[in-house]
């Protein structure tokens, strides 16, 4: 960079120092042309004024011949302002004649007269005219072209009207030029034009020269060494840069290559040698070794993210099977089947699975009876505690394909199966705790009255009568305070052995209250059913302590529309009893 | 920035300088139209150019656009390709007539200071002239006529500018109904034989001369009066030439002050003329107004000549008649018509 900014630099100053040069010759030139032209106008000048002096002589006596002594003077001649052509030398009378007009204008115009061309025997040749110290005359001189050496030279009037002075017939104006400057050199358009006024007539010498011209004159030795030099620097400059660029090259490519990079990958080029190349490619396979660790990560998250989702919909399942079987909807077994389905299609690595609680055995897949024995490495054999049992699982693996993670997922749900049938146990009992009074083991006021449902559609429908009787031990509160809490348990457990005793398999004897029993006999009138009243209650008076009890006795449909109404009638009837 | 940005950045740059020079930066141009094949009958207007393009500001190009009898109307060509919409010159009607075509092909705007025909003008477009047309002249000079009581007037006609000739004689022949009216040719002078009360000139300056002294000698009585052609500053230098009347347009109290600068060359209307010409193509340029605005803006402006304000009046200046009585102290004013 910096070599090139060096040569940058000296080409700069090497362009500046020719341009200065060539700025300095070219003015060096121009004003060796302007000497040149006023040199030629000081001569031009000196004759005319010449020409001036002899013309003013004329007045009626022309000068002598021998006076003549300008150079290129070819001839003269006075011409009175009437036009009439009075004296001629070296040139013909009728040729001036011929021009009359003109002189005739010039004369009637004042002292000026303009210059132009006249053709005469040795060629062409300008006409110069001066007004003579006699009013009444204008002197004429025929002046040959040739004396000014300078091409495109005119010799131009006050008015702008040039007349060429190199040889060529030629008017030209010369307005636009002299409107601009009337002495030195300019440039104006394409040409540089050098004004010198020559005095005589305020005539000027005009030099038209092109740009080009004076530019091609910027040719000696100066310039071609300088243009090599020049050159030279070019071509260094050109090389340098050259070899710089093929230097840079695998940087450059490199560098595009990371301006356009999308995406993080290896650079495959024929510069892979290239150290920073090297290392880059080097830090690319760390990348893509860590990205696929990363991905291995990410894609065992997933996994593990959905077995978790799959366990947890499971979980749900299970819930909503056991709901069913608590609710006598579904079997037990039906629903550990269901789930061990579920399980089953729930990873792939679990070809089989099978269980044994109490008497219930479900095996599904390639799981036997026989595979509790075996303790392989393709089974998973688990013995669990519920909460009154034990359960015993096994669960067939593929060995290649399962993980750790699957076992414990499979774990999860088993102890989740178990802790549902621990529940199960749990409801189990609970139910049957709910049916019964714990204390006489009688049926429960719930349980008799949706048993006495079942009874009241058999009843309407076989038309046999229904007999409720009702039993409350009186003062009961006062029998617990004196004989105790055990003889008040062991009264009731008395009276509930009474009921059981005298009565049939079919009828329906329950706790009815704290300290009251209801009965319902299947089938029996009331008239049999008062019977019965008496016999009961004769027994339960017999108990080691005074008991003293009231009953009432009413039949349905005889007694009541319905048996809600026959048992609100009961209730009625024992409480208004004293 | 690297070296392709660099040379990139200059290129365009001097693209953008190349165009701004070539289209944006170029200056109004105005041609100047002169023969250089008569040169001698066109000084004046040359000098009255040289002198208006002295004294104007540099923001108008001027350009000499030479030409010859043979070659004026290519020349007329190749400067409006070259770019030049504006023109003065100094030409005759005769000129005019064949330059009309290429003017308003090209929509380019003349100014002259010596054509009077308004027949040639009427024909043309975009051509505008500061002198007064002949018909204002034979209007003057009818009215001069007129003024003076003249009963008799032989008209002399000049050989060449036939066009010129021919309408001024015509028209005066119009214009002095009731009065009597003869026209010569200038060869058959001696064909007049009574004395008219005025011989009016409608011939070069060097023909008047040569048939006031002849006519004189015949005729003392008689009275001169000669058209704007027959005009010269020099006209006073001959002391036969005392008494004539000469029309001219340009009050002479100008033509007796040179123009600065100028020592060699006498000032004459044409010069005063061909400076207010320029003038008003300068304006003009400047301005920019184009050949379908221009007659619009030269009558509804004044402009300032070098002897005065004026106004345009259709295709010509509103300039008044001047007439000129040559005595031996010079020209001096005897009478003046319009303006």
């Amino acid at each position: 960079m910096r070599g090139k900014f060096t040569i940058l630099i000296l080409t700069l100053i090497i362009v500046c120092v020719g341009a200065i040069t060539f700025f300095v010759y070219t003015e060096k030139n121009l004003n060796a042309f302007e000497t040149q032209v006023k040199l030629s106008a000081e001569q031009l000048k000196v004759y005319v004024d010449l020409v001036e002096k002899y013309l003013k002589s004329m007045k009626l006596l022309p000068f002598s011949e021998d006076s003549v002594n300008v150079s290129n003077l070819e001839g003269y001649a006075l011409v009175r302002s009437d036009g009439t052509v009075t004296y001629t030398f070296g040139v013909s009378k009728s040729l001036i004649e011929k021009y009359t007009n003109i002189y005739q204008y010039a004369t009637m115009n004042g002292e000026y007269v303009f210059p132009f061309f006249i053709p005469t025997k040795r060629g062409l040749s300008i006409l110069l005219a001066v007004k003579t110290i006699s009013p009444s005359y204008v002197a004429f001189c025929l002046v040959k072209p040739t004396k000014c050496k300078l091409e495109n030279s005119y010799l131009v009037d006050e008015s702008a009207l040039g007349v060429r002075l190199d040889g060529r017939l030629e008017h030209r104006d010369f307005l636009a030029v002299l409107s601009e400057k009337r002495k030195g050199f300019f440039l104006r358009g394409k040409f540089f034009y050098f004004v010198e006024p020559t005095g005589f007539g305020n005539y000027s010498l005009i030099v038209e020269r092109s740009v080009w011209s004076i530019l091609s004159t910027f040719n000696n030795v100066f310039f071609y060494l300088w243009l090599t030099v020049l050159i030279s620097i070019l071509l260094v400059f050109f090389f340098f840069e050259n070899s710089v660029r093929k230097k840079s090259a695998p940087i450059v490519k490199f560098g595009e290559f990371l301006r356009n990079l999308s995406e993080f990958k290896r650079f495959e080029s024929d510069y892979a040698d290239d150290e920073t190349v090297f290392k880059y490619n080097k830090l690319v396979d760390e990348y893509e070794k860590f990205k696929n660790r990363c991905e291995d990560a990410f894609r065992q998250l997933s996994e593990t993210n959905h077995e978790i989702e799959s366990v947890n919909d499971l979980f749900v399942e299970f819930s909503i099977l056991f709901n069913e079987v608590r609710n006598e909807r579904k079997d037990l077994e039906e629903a550990l089947r269901a789930i061990f389905r579920r399980m089953l299609d729930f990873s792939k690595p679990i070809t089989g699975i099978g269980m044994k609680y109490e008497k219930t055995e479900v095996y599904l897949g390639t799981v036997n009876s026989f595979n509790f024995d075996r303790n392989t490495s393709n089974h998973l054999s688990l013995e669990m505690k519920t909460e009154y049992k034990k359960v015993k699982y096994v669960v067939d693996v593929d060995r290649f394909t399962v993980n750790e993670r699957t076992r414990e997922m499979v774990k999860t749900l088993l102890h989740h199966l178990t802790l549902f049938l621990s529940i199960h146990e749990i409801l189990e009992v609970s139910k049957s705790s709910m049916k019964y009074d714990p204390l006489t083991n009688l049926l429960t006021r719930q349980e008799f009255e949706s048993m006495v449902k079942r009874e009241v559609a058999l009843a309407d429908r076989e038309k046999f009568p229904l007999s409720f009787m009702i039993l409350d031990v009186k003062e009961m509160r006062k029998f617990n305070e004196r004989y105790g809490l055990l003889n008040g348990d062991a009264l009731l457990k008395y009276i509930a052995n009474v009921f059981l005793k005298n009565t049939r398999f079919t009828d329906i004897v329950s706790r009815y209250g704290e300290d009251s029993f209801l009965v319902c006999f299947h089938g029996m009138k009331k008239g049999d059913c008062l019977v019965k009243e008496k016999r009961i209650v004769s027994q339960i008076t017999q108990f080691r302590y005074e008991v003293n009890v009231k009953t009432a006795v009413l039949s349905y449909p005889l007694d009541g529309e319905d048996v809600p109404l026959v048992i609100r009638r009961l209730e009625k009837a024992i409480t208004s009893l004293k | 920035m690297n070296l392709k940005k660099t040379i990139a950045i200059a290129l365009l740059m001097s693209i953008g300088a190349f165009l701004y020079l070539s289209f944006f930066g170029r200056k109004p141009t105005i041609g100047i139209l002169l023969p250089t094949d008569d040169v001698s009958a066109h000084t004046n207007a040359r000098v009255g150019f040289l002198m208006a393009m002295r004294e104007l500001p540099p923001d108008v190009k001027f350009v000499d656009v030479d030409y010859t009898a043979t070659s004026l109307e290519k020349v007329l060509k190749n400067s409006i390709r070259d770019g030049i919409r504006y023109f003065v010159a100094d030409n005759y009607s005769s000129e005019l007539v064949g330059l009309e075509g290429i003017l308003r092909k090209n929509r380019a705007i003349l100014v002259e200071s010596m054509v009077t025909n308004p027949n040639v003008l009427k024909n043309a477009k975009c051509v505008y002239t500061l002198a007064p047309t002949d018909d204002v002249q034979t209007r003057a000079m009818a009215a001069y006529v007129r003024m003076k009581g003249y009963k008799s007037v032989v008209l002399v006609k000049g050989i060449g500018d036939s066009q010129y000739v021919e309408y001024l004689t015509d028209h005066l022949t119009q214009l002095l109904k009731g009065i009597n009216v003869v026209s010569v040719t200038f060869d058959d002078l001696q064909k007049v034989k009574r004395a008219p009360d005025l011989f009016v000139f409608i011939t070069s300056t060097v023909e008047a001369m040569e048939a006031v002294g002849y006519l004189k000698a015949r005729f003392p009585r008689s009275h001169f009066l000669g058209s704007d052609w027959t005009f010269q500053n020099s006209l006073s230098s001959d002391p036969l030439m005392k008494g004539f009347i000469t029309v001219g347009f340009v009050d002479p109290i100008y033509l007796k002050v040179k123009m600065s600068r100028l020592s060699g060359i006498s000032v004459t209307p044409n010069s005063i003329l061909a400076y207010d010409a320029l003038r008003v193509a300068y304006i003009l340029a400047t301005k920019g107004i184009g050949c379908s605005k221009v007659k619009k803006y030269l009558e509804d402006h004044t402009f300032l000549g070098l002897t005065g304000p004026f106004s345009f009046d259709g295709f010509h200046a509103n300039m008044p008649v001047y007439f000129y009585k040559v005595t031996a102290s010079g020209l001096r004013l005897a009478w003046k018509f319009g303006g």
